[in-house]
């Protein structure tokens, strides 16, 4: 009987031209997602090849050059010196610290046009490192990117509505469902026969989709966890579809007209996709105010001025504290390198309180972010989304602090040289330490995305219990 | 016979427990956007003015020094926040809210306050414009699409008609009773908008009233245009329901799916280059010069003038500082690069910028969107506006430091000295914001979208209400 009604479902809905109209519009967005993503991920792969590529010819240069001076040439000018560990560590050498692009980067651009996904590393401070940004239009920040993940939490769930909200009202509204429910079959058996008709042919349509979209994008299946990825991506894609299935069913279940029903679940879908998550953005901006960056300036060249003053005594203090790190003989008052980067030092540790207050803010925000996204599973499927394709707010993060050891060791490497006046050559330019992106282990994501798939089945879990009540107290007439 | 149409109209609504709580919803989240964006907008401007007067408090403490470590030392220039911002922050989140004013260079602004954020941010801010674009029109369509559809369903449109009612005078009846519906919400939200905005432009200057009349033009063109269409669905749709989900569908287009695809229309048709291609374009350009002329025969061709001037042979003999004086001729140099480069730069982002004005006339929302940020001085343009004006001042500080050494430094190089006298005499930066004028000069297909749309809209209803079935 449960799969007689499906077969009739079917039937009505290939009869109905919802469905096809619904299915070009789907392909036809997911395509013209896919082929953004794909322009995306290229341009980013091109711009890293760039960085690589002016790294290296730049490398080379300086070999060249370090062996022209050592072979008793001059260099070009004092400004301009690469056997100064100063200046290899400054420029010459200036490594790029790049994140890797994620097999499923075309689907979801998360916030990997906001969020800079290479770093010049140089001898500067980590303030200074961190607070260059690519080159974008604001208003493309502001709007977004239509993405394939943008279609699959924004107009998806909308699919499933459109096709659903006159699930049991249509039939009551035309009057086959006391028709059929004089067969031997409980409302609430039609009811999960219709809407497991329906779940099999979106699921099945958006798998298709999806697959196709992962093509048309220029995703490569064979690398390394593309293919279980793609795989995750479309499970939480199902589950999150669940949940939409299971509130048109719940609507449903209060058996009132088609049209109020339609109302009813295009508010649920607002709130729950939109509205939430812009109000929970405000109330975290709200509790957890971030402090102008403006501030931070003002400090900075505070605390600059006044450590430029003290610098011989600044100098005096860190080589006390450094003993090993101190150059040979006298201390000379006036090395310009040796001054600016102890007065750096010292700038860094005086501002430090005021970037552990930004750091809270930011963490307390996104603290208020952790615990109201349960509120809403388009924020849990976003953000379980961008995670699988590797451009979630934790793998920037995560790359930051890596970016950051990087940034350390480099200093760690430059800074004795610099204070001990090593000449640098040729034969050193090889040493240097090169950065490698460690990636998060893959736990910590499969953590965070199962976790979220299990909230978004949770809540469709619930949903669905309460249809099934509601259900035996449907009014069949009136 | 129209007035007791849209009276009826409107006492229907309000009693609907739907319209209650929607509009409830809506005016609720109306106030509360407002509310919270006014007083972020007051701290962001309150941090703002300290910290450009504490700026140049550090510009003129930078002890003694020579005058071109001084524009090495440079100043930071705050992008102030729009004096409207409040109703509709458009991309300040976006935009780097300061730049490093120093020689040689003109520098890309820092900090995008979006980095500072969280996750959500990216879902779309909270502002009372968002919800007049986003939500307001949802309303209005869950006001009115019933209007006929349901009428007819249930039988009373036919009632209605052979009472001899024109069919003109119920849809005017109708868009009557939904404007005031719509009233009810927008009144109070006017009111406080209004007396916040006297409190915004109290202590500044002018045109802020200008830019206000404006944008209150600009929103009810756009939700008339919401009104038009709603009705004239409604007229026109075989059963409520279906007009409900063709509605929905359009605002899904005009609002959800519009402002996306024209991001990544933009980007494909004018491609935003990447920082590093940037700068090493215009190195690259700066290394070559123009048209063969590098920084070496510049510089030549310049002295060979300046010694002319003088009389003389050799620097050496001139009765200036050459040092100072090459330094502003290096400056004039590099800022012919930094003009050609940033303005093609700039260029391209307002073409991008363009092209969602254009989409408007597709989706209205681009194009209230667009007009609504420029009007509050949150969007691009305004940006440049500004950075243009922090680059000139640039160029005015280095060109007195520069000018300075030039005419008193004599035969002293860098011995040459000066102090808290000479850093207080610079030039002040004095940004003078655009006025409204200006603003909307950059929004003309917006302002032609927005003009269309309702219009468009009302000659839809008014022919599909001519044609009105009764069953």
């Amino acid at each position: 009987m449960l799969l007689r009604v499906m077969r009739n479902e079917w039937r009505g809905l290939a009869a109905d031209r919802t469905l096809w109209a619904v299915t070009i519009l789907l392909a036809a967005v997911m395509l013209f997602a896919a082929s953004n993503g794909a322009r995306w991920s290229a341009l980013q792969q091109e711009r890293h090849g760039e960085l690589v590529a002016e790294e290296s010819e730049r490398l080379e240069e300086t070999r060249a050059e370090l062996l022209r001076i050592a072979g008793g040439g001059s260099p070009r000018s004092r400004f301009n010196d690469p056997r100064n560990p100063a200046q290899i560590g400054q420029s010459f050498a200036a490594g790029y610290a790049l994140l890797p692009l994620a097999p499923l980067a075309p689907l979801s651009v998360g916030q990997s046009d906001l969020l800079p996904a290479h770093y010049k590393i140089t001898l500067e401070s980590r303030e200074a490192l961190f607070s260059g940004d690519e080159l974008e239009n604001p208003t493309n920040l502001l709007a977004g990117s239509f993405d394939v993940a943008f279609v699959i939490v924004f107009l998806y769930p909308l699919v499933i509505l459109a096709l659903g909200y006159n699930l049991l009202s249509g039939e009551k509204e035309s009057g086959t469902l006391v028709l059929t429910l004089a067969q031997p079959i409980s409302l609430t058996r039609f009811a999960a026969a219709k809407i497991l008709a329906h779940v099999v042919v979106v699921l099945g349509l958006t798998a298709a989709l999806m697959l196709a979209a992962a093509v048309a994008a220029g995703v490569d299946l064979g690398a390394p966890g593309a293919f279980s990825s793609l795989a995750s991506y479309f499970g939480v894609t199902a589950v999150y579809g669940l949940f939409w299935f299971s509130l048109a069913l719940l609507v449903n279940a209060f058996g009132r007209a088609s049209a109020a029903n339609a109302a009813t679940l295009a508010g649920a879908w607002l709130t729950l996709a939109l509205i939430i998550p812009s109000a929970t953005a405000l109330i975290a901006a709200t509790l957890y105010p971030v402090p102008s960056r403006v501030e931070m300036i003002q400090a900075v060249r505070v605390a600059g001025r006044e450590a430029s003053e003290r610098g011989s005594q600044l100098l005096d203090a860190y080589f006390a504290d450094h003993p090993e790190l101190a150059p040979e003989g006298e201390v000379d008052p006036g090395d310009y390198y040796s001054r600016r980067f102890i007065v750096e030092d010292e700038v860094s540790k005086q501002i430090a309180p005021l970037t552990e207050r930004f750091e809270a803010q930011i963490r307390g925000q996104q603290s208020v972010v952790e615990k109201f996204r349960y509120l809403s599973p388009a924020v849990l499927a976003q953000q379980a989304l961008n995670d699988l394709s590797g451009t979630g707010y934790a793998r920037f993060d995560h790359f930051r602090s890596e970016v950051g050891r990087y940034a350390d060791e480099w200093k760690a490497h430059f800074l004795p040289q610099v204070f001990r006046k090593t000449v640098f050559t040729a034969e050193a330019l090889g040493e240097l330490p090169r950065f490698s992106y460690r990636a998060e282990g893959a736990g910590a994501i499969a953590g965070r995305v199962g976790g979220a798939a299990l909230m978004i089945l949770l809540s469709a879990a619930l949903l669905l219990g309460a249809a099934t009540s509601a259900l035996r107290r449907y009014p069949l007439t009136g | 016979m129209v007035m007791r149409i849209a009276r009826k109209e409107l006492l229907e609504m309000t009693r609907d427990g739907r319209f209650r709580v929607a509009g409830g919803v809506v005016l609720l989240l109306l106030l509360t956007a407002l509310g919270l964006g006014w007083s972020r907008h007051a701290d962001v401007t309150a941090a703002h003015e300290t910290a450009v007067a504490q700026e140049r408090e550090i510009w003129e403490a930078q002890g003694e020094k020579s005058p071109h470590s001084a524009s090495h030392y440079g100043v930071y220039a705050f992008k102030p926040t729009g004096r409207l911002a409040f109703f509709d922050t458009g991309t300040e989140a976006y935009t780097g809210v300061t730049v490093w004013l120093e020689s040689h260079k003109q520098n890309q602004f820092l900090y995008r306050p979006a980095r500072d954020g969280n996750t959500l941010q990216r879902f779309g801010e909270l502002t009372a414009a968002t919800v007049l674009q986003l939500l307001m029109p949802l309303l209005i369509i869950l006001l009115a699409f019933a209007a006929f559809a349901g009428e007819r369903e249930s039988g009373t449109l036919r009632q209605v008609l052979s009472l001899g009612v024109r069919r003109r005078d119920l849809a005017v009846g109708k868009a009557l009773g939904v404007a005031s519906a719509l009233a009810l919400l927008l009144v109070p939200a006017v009111l406080l908008g209004a007396a916040a905005l006297t409190a915004a432009t109290a202590d500044s200057e002018s045109g802020g009233l200008m830019r206000t009349l404006l944008l209150a033009g600009a929103y009810l063109l756009y939700l008339g245009a919401f009104v038009g269409v709603t009705l004239a669905v409604s007229a026109r749709a075989p059963s409520a329901r279906f007009a409900l989900v063709g509605l929905l569908g359009f605002w899904v287009f005009v609002c959800l799916a519009a402002p996306r695809a024209a991001t990544d229309l933009a980007k494909a048709y004018y491609p935003t280059p990447s920082a590093q291609e940037f700068a090493a374009a215009l190195a690259e350009d700066k290394e070559a010069g123009i048209d063969g002329v590098d920084y070496e025969d510049f510089l030549e061709a310049r002295k060979q003038e300046l010694l002319a001037e003088y009389g003389v042979d050799e620097v050496e003999a001139l009765p200036i500082n050459y040092g100072g004086w090459r330094f502003e001729v290096s400056e004039a140099y590099g800022n012919q690069f930094f003009d050609v480069h940033y303005s093609r730069l700039w260029d391209q982002f307002e073409a991008q910028d363009r092209l969602r004005q254009k989409i408007g006339f597709a989706a209205p929302l681009l194009a209230v969107r667009s007009l609504s940020m420029s009007l509050a001085g949150s969007d691009f343009a305004h940006f440049r506006w500004f950075a243009e004006q922090a680059e000139q001042y640039r160029r005015r500080l280095v060109a007195f430091l520069n000018n300075d050494m030039r005419d008193n430094a004599g035969a002293a190089a860098f011995s040459y000295r000066q102090d808290r006298r000479l850093w207080s005499q610079a030039p002040v930066f004095d940004y003078d914001a655009p006025d409204a004028l200006w603003a909307v000069s950059g929004q003309l297909e917006a302002v032609a979208a927005l003009v269309l749309w309702p219009v468009l809209s009302a000659f839809l209803a008014w022919g599909a209400a001519a044609r009105l079935k009764a069953c």
